[in-house]
């Protein structure tokens, strides 16, 4: 059968395209085509025919709108602008709390936006950072371990051929920060910053020079490059080119470079460059063979590779580096020891093992701000809505004319939209201001200093732009759908059946947003209990009024200075110590303990020196401390904490007079030692550890830093008369000093950043959940007047009414409550399973949020019980 | 001589008009198009183009005249404005006075 008319849909596509009168004498010429194709050539090929000239017509739609209907579009947005104002001022209370509100959530999304770029950036100033690796060592005993022996990095540009370049770095300065002396003339300051690295470095790290030859600078091994900070903070605002600085009292090295701070950027910081040849001519020249030596990590390497293909092929070869290439009879066993590689770009916010050069960033932090802050800019908008669709029964009227009038949905709905993205931009402009006012304490907080450069300016305001377009969709979107879906005959009639729909969506978005507020407050409680917990936490020994006095190693011995401190009245006791003290790294070495296979076995160590347990605090459960008497003996003197002696199978009394040998790395031999006592556990790491097995050597040598007990009167006198006699003893180096409290609130540096930012956005968005509950409370109380006013009439109390409004709020936090608590216990949990000394989550931070998102509703409502007490039914309900 | 800006396939369209007097319509000018130049211009090409020539006000249209054929659907009828002959005109002087350079191609009267 001949079909007499063209396929349904093509009508249908054709519809859309066309419109009006246009579309009647178009349709007509095609359908009129169409039968004439159908009769001639049958009805495919007029389908066809039909098809290929509805496309045609596309460029009809696009080059030339209906010329029947347009209106100017000048006008309408003039007339858009002027009613959007108009509503902006006559309901200024809502639209402020509007704006307001998105303009924090705005600078929080904002903030966290920059910060996260920031740490994304790290290290992408590197020409090719996905090339470039650092070689990595793993132990099977202890773990990961950024750094890798002395003798690597050559071998393997002379192993692999992909490997283009390599260069080896080392921090002269300690890895505690402790820092070394440096002098210029007569002024003397401490470096805490101040590595040595292979001339190579310059070009892989795309070092760049403001001053000085890059390619000559690092030649001589008793040259300088300094960073720009530093030649800031040695040599203020003149050229330090060809300035002797005087390093550890020792050296005089010539600074034949400045280049830009590279701190803010990179995982790997320095202030102070100095070549590779520095340590090998001369500070390290007494030390025989550190450049065979293949078991000790002590360096950085990194190396460059050809390309990308060289990185996967790296990762594959180098697993087996240790058996291919090491001398023979060293490691025989991939298992025990083997090298990885890690692409430079990844380090900073990926890599978290022994020796990292610096605390790196921590990607969990970044997830969580960005989760938060877009958190808060939902509040907000959650906010926007509702005040919005509330305010509905006096824009219904408005929409009821226009639609009588003849505006068409879409109109109504464009003119909902812009008032949306006007309000947006407002907030986007006080965003912009609140960030300038939260910018410094943020840095100080999170310890960061972002540089402002045009790149992450450009890339605010991008997404400033983008947040104000999707947020427009996104708050905009269903008061502009529900606003505009009134039937103007039922809205001017007086029929306001707007409230009953508006209410249930209204509902769930209150309940989110006091879920969200909940899961906040109830987290910064528990956070704070951590760390409360953590700082009072009795660790087995006494940290407080001890202080870490820092000396230059090989220098004076221990004896000496200890005497001269001894003396003065408020310093109660004195050590030396160094190694898996609190608030340090904890390094570990290897032993021999009598009975056990000749195996070495690593364990945690501290060196330290006479009267160990009397300055710390710590109780010796069996045998003695160290004291005089061990100095000089033949055998090593080793006190082991409880755990070690319990993990050999010893009993404290069983371990006195135990062999226990010390072996030494770099000579391949064991020093002979033996067991003076056992220390009662303590926490010599953080609370994220389990107490590990530890050994504690006896040191007479001119080894560790200087700890003193102090009695806590004049502190300030004592340090001063200790700076006093140290001048007397080294002259040449600084004295400076540390409490040992501090270094170990270093240990929960990210705890407390995490926590104080939590408080801020806790306030935060407390605050905004507020600001738009006054919004709402305000509105309900309104439009329940004439129902509260017959209420009264008919003798209710003012307490009675505030209960029956406040019993939707009761039912909203109940529900609230139960969800938070529920989301913010899983969440702690997991948090709180990076600890292993822990609180127990009990109820109490559930009932305080719970409590409090109730009493700010008490509040609110009793502070409109006024306003309900003045309503009188007499003038309310007059019209009825 | 003022500009007409006429381009080819309106030029065609504009014969076309004058040519079919008061049928011309949609679907009359696309037919008679095809017949004449061998071209079968789609719909929505001819559309634009009678839209461009109704801008330069060379041609004006009527409604009228619903057909069966159409759906009951009516036509838009094209007819020819003063401009439009004028274009027209000053298009074909144009063209045969250029005509008329070329060497040995020009048919010259008989003398």
């Amino acid at each position: 059968m001949r079909k007499k008319s063209p396929p349904y849909w093509l009508d249908w596509l054709l519809d859309k395209i066309l419109s009006g009168e246009q579309a009647e004498i178009i349709k007509g010429d095609l359908l009129e085509l169409y039968k004439e194709k159908a009769i001639k050539h049958g009805s495919t090929w007029a389908s066809f025919n039909y098809f290929v000239d509805v496309l045609s017509l596309l460029r009809i739609k696009i080059f030339r709108r209906n010329r029947y209907k347009t209106l100017n579009k000048m006008d309408l947005f003039f007339y858009n602008w002027k009613i959007t104002w108009r509503v902006l001022i006559r309901d200024r209370f809502t639209s402020s709390i509007n704006i307001l509100g998105l303009s924090i959530g705005f600078a929080s999304v904002l903030l966290a936006w920059i910060y996260i770029e920031h740490e994304n950036k790290y290290d992408k100033f590197i020409v090719n950072p996905k090339t470039t690796v650092r070689v990595s060592s793993h132990w099977a005993q202890i773990g990961n371990y950024a750094k890798t022996p002395f003798p690597v990095g050559p071998a393997l540009l002379d192993e692999y051929s992909y490997v283009d370049d390599f260069f080896r770095c080392v921090k002269i300065t300690t890895d505690d920060g402790s820092g070394i002396p440096v002098r210029i003339g007569d002024r003397k300051f401490f470096e805490e910053k101040m590595i040595s690295v292979d001339k190579s470095f310059i070009e892989i790290f795309n070092i760049q020079f403001l001053w000085g030859d890059p390619k000559s600078a690092l030649t001589d091994p008793l040259s300088l490059v300094l960073s720009q900070r530093a030649a800031k903070k040695y040599f203020g605002s003149e050229n330090p080119i060809g300035e002797v600085m005087n390093i550890e009292g020792k050296y005089d090295m010539v600074v034949t470079g400045i280049v830009e701070n590279i701190h803010n950027k990179s995982h790997l910081e320095f202030d102070i460059l100095s070549p590779m040849a520095f340590m090998i001519d001369i500070r390290w020249k007494q030390w025989d063979g550190f450049d065979h030596d293949w078991t000790s990590p002590l360096v950085w390497t990194y190396a460059r590779l050809k390309d990308e293909k060289s990185v996967i092929q790296l990762e594959k070869d180098i697993a087996t580096f240790v058996v291919d290439r090491y001398p023979e009879g060293i490691i025989d066993d991939n298992d025990n020891f083997h090298h990885y590689v890690q692409r430079v770009s990844d380090i900073h916010l990926k890599s978290n093992i022994g020796r990292e050069f610096k605390a790196n960033g921590n990607q969990t932090m970044l997830v969580v701000f960005g989760t938060v802050s877009l958190l808060i800019l939902f509040i907000a908008s959650i906010n926007f809505i509702n005040l919005t669709t509330a305010r509905s029964t006096i824009r219904a009227k408005e929409v009821g004319v226009k639609k009588v009038v003849g505006a068409e949905k879409t109109q109504l709905i464009r003119q909902f939209y812009f008032e949306v993205f006007v309000q947006n931009l407002l907030a986007v402009i006080v965003a912009y201001l609140v960030l300038f006012l939260i910018w410094q304490p943020f840095g100080h907080i999170m310890s960061v200093d972002i540089p402002l450069d045009r790149s992450t300016a450009l890339s605010t305001v991008l997404i400033s732009v983008f947040l104000c377009f999707i947020n427009t969709l996104i708050a905009g979107t269903y008061p502009a759908i529900f606003l505009t879906s009134f039937k103007p005959t039922a809205i001017l009639k007086g029929k306001l059946l707007a409230i009953g729909r508006g209410l249930s969506l209204r509902r769930i978005l209150v309940t989110m947003q006091f879920v969200a507020a909940m899961v906040f407050i109830a987290s910064a409680l528990i956070i704070s209990d951590q760390l409360d917990f953590i700082r009072n936490k009795d660790i087995g020994v006494n940290t407080s009024q001890l202080v870490e006095v820092n000396r230059p190693p090989r220098s004076i011995s221990n004896e000496v200075i200890i005497e001269a401190f001894r003396s003065h009245p408020n310093v109660i006791s004195a050590t030396a110590s160094a190694g898996s003290l609190p608030g340090k790294t904890s390094p570990s070495w290897s032993y021999h303990p009598q009975g056990f296979p000749k195996e070495r076995q690593s364990f945690n160590t501290i060196w330290t020196y006479d009267d160990f347990a009397k300055v710390f605090g710590g109780e010796i459960i069996a045998g003695e401390d160290f004291s005089r008497k061990f100095r000089g003996d033949s055998l090593n003197a080793v006190l082991l904490n409880e755990t070690l002696a319990r993990s050999l199978g010893w009993s404290p009394e069983e371990a006195i007079g135990k062999s226990f040998d010390e072996f030494e790395w770099r000579k391949q031999e064991t020093n002979p030692g033996r067991v003076v006592g056992v220390v009662k556990d303590f926490n010599f790491r953080s609370l994220h550890h389990e107490i590990d097995p530890a050994v504690m050597l006896y040191t007479d040598s001119d080894f560790g830093n200087i700890i003193l007990r102090l009695s806590g009167e004049d502190l300030v006198g004592t340090i001063k008369a200790l700076e006093t006699s140290w001048d007397e003893l080294m002259p040449d180096v600084p004295f400076t000093c540390k409490f040992m409290d501090e270094s170990i609130e270093m240990q929960y540096q990210k705890e407390t950043k995490l926590s104080t930012s939590m408080g801020y956005f806790t306030s935060l968005s407390l605050f905004i959940t507020i600001l738009g509950l006054i919004g709402l409370v305000s509105f309900m109380l309104t439009q329940r007047t004439k129902e509260i006013s017959i209420r009264k009439v008919l003798g209710a109390g003012v307490m009675q009414i505030i209960f029956l409004v406040s019993a939707d709020f009761v039912k909203i936090i109940a529900i609230a409550f139960v969800i938070a608590s529920a989301v913010s216990y899983f969440m702690m949990e997991r948090w709180l399973q990076d600890f292993s000394f822990r609180i127990t989550v009990g109820i109490l931070p559930f009932l305080a949020a719970g409590l409090l998102a109730f009493l700010i509703i008490a509040i609110l409502l009793g502070l409109k019980s006024v306003e309900l007490s003045k309503i009188n039914p007499a003038s309310t309900l007059k019209d009825e | 001589m003022k500009r007409t800006n006429l381009g080819e396939f309106e030029e065609f369209v504009l014969l076309v008009i004058g040519a079919l007097g008061s049928e011309a319509y949609g679907v009359s000018i696309k037919n008679e198009i095809k017949k004449r130049t061998g071209r079968n211009p789609s719909v929505g090409a001819l559309h634009s183009a009678l839209y461009r020539l109704e801008d330069k006000r060379m041609v004006e249209s009527r409604v009228g005249g619903a057909t069966a054929e159409r759906g009951g659907r009516r036509k838009k009828y094209y007819s020819l404005t003063e401009v439009g002959k004028k274009a027209l005109v000053a298009a074909n002087d144009i063209r045969s006075e250029l005509f008329n350079m070329i060497p040995g191609l020009a048919i010259k009267p008989n003398k």
